[in-house]
Order: structure tokens, then C-alpha cells, then sequence
């Protein structure tokens, strides 16, 4: 069954929301489904994703209106958004469903942080992670402590320097300071102010960590049939690869401690495409923080072995790059939905929502996402641009 | 490395975790900072755990540690935290490998500043009643 994704939403994004989690997430559902030429008593379906942080589907088919509607949610943050793809497509062609609303509600800034702080106690990271009464004791918790160990590793061993990351948050900045939606819209980032900006967890400076919003997003997932039927824009899901684990999940102690699971997420995501990572005109690659590109790059083929300094110095990311990618501002710059923003990003650039404009890759047809939870569990998708 | 608890949460050497957790710990305040075995392939593993990661056997052996030098494979500073750690910032963590198991990567917190990466550093077992237990100390 080919599916594809007929709809994308969004609520407003801030530091502070003055919605609640509820409203937010109508507000982009119900924009979903209007983008997608639906009513939303036509879904029968919602997904959700959460970090034990907000009110789940079964709320917002309530306050959608819909007397009944099928439902389930997955606790986790990245990788979620192909995960659940990957689960609409299932039910789609199981008949279980015909119309799926997958969205993410979050206070990430205003509520529960997902870096800590209130809501998190030193029992509910070692619940949390894999080997974790052998990390919270030592001070190694939230996500970019643990990436930071990671990072120093790959690029020490690679001969990586700090001027790298540098180059992939100013391009992300750039980025968004053409989309007046972005946390970080009339905020560009210089070279300096980035060398400038304090170590949060070396050799990761602010800049290299995502920011924090409060927002929804949501997509809409039919049957690629049906959309091109209604006559809007079909972006098709090509090939989606759901929540990938390669072991060890205490990958400190892995056979490579650099390797990352992102390399055998691509090697499927391309063989059920058949495509090529040179096939790609646009990319939303995961990024919570910013090494966390600069891995992927290689890990899913993107760039030549030992090629992704030279690649994101170039200015390869950016528009008019070989690869533009995050044309939004990414969640470095833009917002952060554990990367459900990227999605609704690169859906608009497959249907040239952008035409006209800087902010629009010209014949675009092929694009790529991939998710991220921790090197050792990754996720993709390839979306096309269908006539 | 002062010898005072890095958390105050519940839970002394041995009574908070999973049942392999509870069992490394009662080892380690008995003077034994131990590593697990698998019966089958021999591949050595930390953190413990219920079967073997590489083949999948059931029942692994305990292996203390004999000798506690090891290589500096990642070292960071920490400058903004958390909990307990927020007023100790910034403090070092090493990930290293330990010489004479190698494969195994212990990570903890580094008495002193960050070294490089490629140094030497030992695993010392500081029998203090805090869930860390161990650090790493320079050895150059």
C-alpha cells in the first residue's frame, strides 16, 4: 500500500505558550487536516509520541470532535516520527485505518525540559537509559553530556576540529532567518558569537544544543491513492524505516564506539527505495545537537568517508549547497518536536510550498529524513515529490 | 576527589537497581570492582547484565578486576548541570578502556581537570557510600 503524507500543521511556537498542550495540539491537527482537504471527523486514526510529558490521543480526538477514533502513542522522543509513519502505513494497509493524524504536543521550554531541571530526579534518568546507575552516579545524563563523550571520541579520532559544528549551527541560523516562525528568526549566528558562546559539555558550546519551544506539529498520512485523487500535492513515502536498535544498547562498549546506527538504517531505507544517497535534493537530518548531523552525514552515506568537515565548511547544507538540509532552521534554530518539525519542513519543499521565494530548493524531488535516539537507534524516511 | 557522596538520594552501595546492579555493588563494597564473563563466546562485559549482548547466552560470571589502568578514549567537561551535580560544575568525565580487558569502557568522573585523550588513567574504587563508588585518577 503506498501512502503518503497529504497534510502538515503547526501551532503557534514560543518560550512560553498561552495555550494549553490540548489547544496546541488542535490547533495543528485541525490544520493538518484542512491542508490535506479533510474535515476532521474524515480521521480515524491518531498517533502520538510523548516523554511522559503531555496529554495523549485519546484527549485530542476528544476535543476534535470524533465519537470514535483509534488510537496509541509511544513513549520516546527522536526516531518517533518515522516510527509512527511506519505504523500508519501498517494500519492503512491492514484496514484498520484510512486517515492518520500523527502529532507532538510539547511545553518543552515553559513545562518539562527534556535536557532536566524540574520533572527529572536522578532515579528517573537511571529508570530512563540503558546502563544508567552507571552514568547519573558519575554526573553523564541528559542527552548532551552523553553526546559530548561521543563527540570528543569521533572527532579526536577523526581529526575533527570545533570548526565543523561551528559551520552547521551558523548554517542552520541562517536558515532560519528566512522563516519568521523560527525561535531564532533575526538572530543570526557569526563564526565569533558561536566561538564566543560558553562550553555547556565540551566540546559542545550552546550553540551546538537545540532549542526549546512550546508548539504542535502534526502530519496527516492517507493512502497516496486518495490524495492524489483529491487533487492536492502528493508527497509520497517512498520507504520509511522505523525505530532501528544495533547492539550493544551500552554502545560505549561497542566493537566500534563511534559507529552509530544511522549506517543500517540507510543501507534499508535505500535498498526498499532504491535509490541512491546521492539521489537526495533535500535532507531533514536529525539535530538535537549539532555533531549529531555532522555523524549522520557519513553514517547514511551523505558524504565520502572522512568528508563531512569539508563538506558542512563548504556550505554544502545550505541553499544552494548539494544538499540543503533543515531549510527551516532545524531545531538548532527553528524549534525542537524531536523532529517532527524537519517533516513538515521538508514536505513543504517537495510541494514547492517555498516556489518563489530564496527559502525554496528548485527541482526538488527526492528528500530525506532521519531520526535519531542515541547512537545506537536511529529511523528514515524517503519522501517524494509525486506528480 | 573528596570522599563526600556525589547524590544524596536513597539508596547506599547495594539497594537501589536491577539485581545485577544490586550484585555489582555489594561486590564493589567488598573491594571488588567486577566485570562479567560470558560462558559461551568469552566476551567480557560492563555494565552487568542478565545474558551475553554478542551471542545471546543466559548466565554470565562475575570477573573482578585485577588491574585498574586503562586509556583515556573520551574525556569531557561538564559546565552546566543538573540535581545533585549542578554546584559541582564543572567536573571531568573519561570514558576509558581498561588495559587489560579491552573492549571494556568504564565511564566515570576524573579526579582533577580533563586530560587528553590517549593518557593514562586508573580506576580507583573510593569505598565511599555514594551510588558512583568509583572514579578515575590520572596516571600519566
Amino acid at each position: 500500500m503506498r501512502c503518503a503524507i497529504a497534510g502538515i500543521g503547526a501551532s503557534a511556537r514560543s518560550k512560553r505558550a498561552t495555550e494549553s498542550m490540548n489547544g496546541l495540539a488542535v490547533t495543528a491537527a485541525r490544520e493538518a487536516v484542512a491542508d490535506a482537504g479533510l474535515e476532521p471527523g474524515d480521521v480515524d486514526f491518531i498517533l502520538g509520541y510523548q516523554e511522559s510529558d503531555s496529554p495523549g490521543p485519546q484527549e485530542l480526538a476528544t476535543y476534535l470532535g470524533l465519537r470514535e477514533c483509534g488510537f496509541y502513542e509511544i513513549l520516546s522522543g527522536g526516531t518517533s516520527t518515522e516510527s509512527l509513519v511506519s505504523g500508519a502505513v501498517g494500519l492503512i494497509a491492514s484496514g484498520a485505518a484510512r486517515n492518520v493524524l500523527i502529532y507532538r504536543t510539547m511545553l518543552g521550554r515553559s513545562g518539562k525540559r527534556m535536557g532536566g531541571g524540574a520533572g527529572w530526579t536522578d532515579e528517573s534518568w537511571e529508570t530512563l537509559l540503558p546502563g544508567g546507575a552507571y552514568l547519573v552516579p558519575h554526573g553523564i545524563f541528559n542527552a548532551g553530556q552523553r553526546v559530548a563523550l561521543l563527540a570528543a571520541m569521533h572527532m579526536h579520532d577523526n581529526g575533527i576540529g570545533e570548526e565543523a559544528l561551528a559551520a552547521i549551527c551558523e548554517t542552520f541560523y541562517g536558515h532560519a532567518q528566512s522563516n519568521p516562525t523560527a525561535l531564532m528568526y533575526g538572530r543570526p549566528l557569526t563564526r565569533e558569537a558561536y566561538f564566543a558562546s560558553p562550553y555547556i559539555a565540551s566540546p559542545l558550546r550552546l550553540h551546538d544544543f537545540c532549542v526549546e519551544s512550546d508548539e504542535a506539529n502534526a502530519i496527516l498520512v492517507r493512502p497516496a491513492a486518495d490524495v492524489r485523487e483529491s487533487g492536492r500535492p502528493t508527497v509520497l513515502v517512498r520507504s520509511v524505516v522505523p525505530k532501528l536498535a544495533t547492539a550493544p544498547t551500552f554502545h560505549y562498549n561497542a566493537d566500534d564506539p563511534t559507529g552509530v546506527a544511522g549506517a543500517a538504517c540507510a543501507a534499508r531505507l535505500y535498498e526498499q527505495a532504491g535509490v541512491r544517497p546521492s539521489d537526495f535534493d533535500v535532507a531533514a537530518i536529525y539535530d538535537c545537537f549539532s555533531w549529531v548531523v555532522l555523524r549522520q552525514l557519513e553514517a547514511y552515506g551523505l558524504v565520502p568517508a572522512g568528508g563531512a568537515e569539508e563538506f558542512v565548511r563548504d556550505g554544502q547544507l545550505g541553499l544552494g549547497g548539494s544538499l540543503p538540509t533543515n531549510t527551516a532552521g532545524g531545531m538548532l534554530s527553528e524549534g525542537y518536536t524531536h523532529g517532527l518539525n524537519n517533516v513538515l519542513e521538508i514536505v513543504r519543499q517537495l510541494r514547492a510550498d517555498h516556489a518563489g521565494t530564496g527559502r525554496q530548493v528548485e527541482g526538488c524531488g527526492l528528500g530525506l529524513v532521519t531520526g535519531w535516539a542515541g547512537p545506537s537507534v536511529a529511523s528514515g524516511m524517503v519522501l517524494e515529490a509525486a506528480a | 576527589m573528596s570522599g563526600r557522596p556525589l547524590l544524596d538520594a536513597p539508596g547506599a552501595l547495594g539497594e537501589v537497581g536491577p539485581d545485577e546492579t544490586r550484585e555489582f555493588r555489594a561486590r564493589l563494597a567488598a573491594g571488588d570492582f567486577c566485570l562479567q564473563r560470558c560462558h559461551g563466546c568469552r566476551t567480557e562485559h560492563f555494565p552487568p547484565g542478565p545474558a551475553c549482548w554478542r551471542c545471546g547466552q543466559v548466565g554470565l560470571e562475575w570477573l573482578p578486576v585485577e588491574d585498574p589502568s586503562a586509556v583515556v578514549r573520551s574525556a569531557v567537561t561538564i559546565h552546566r548541570s543538573f540535581m545533585a551535580f549542578a554546584d559541582q560544575v564543572p567536573y571531568a568525565v573519561v570514558l576509558g578502556e581498561l588495559r587489560a580487558h579491552p573492549g571494556v569502557r568504564v565511564i566515570a568522573r576524573l579526579a582533577g581537570e580533563a586530560v587528553p585523550i590517549g593518557s593514562g588513567v586508573e580506576l580507583v574504587w573510593t569505598g565511599d557510600p555514594s551510588r558512583a563508588g568509583y572514579h578515575w585518577e590520572p596516571r600519566p
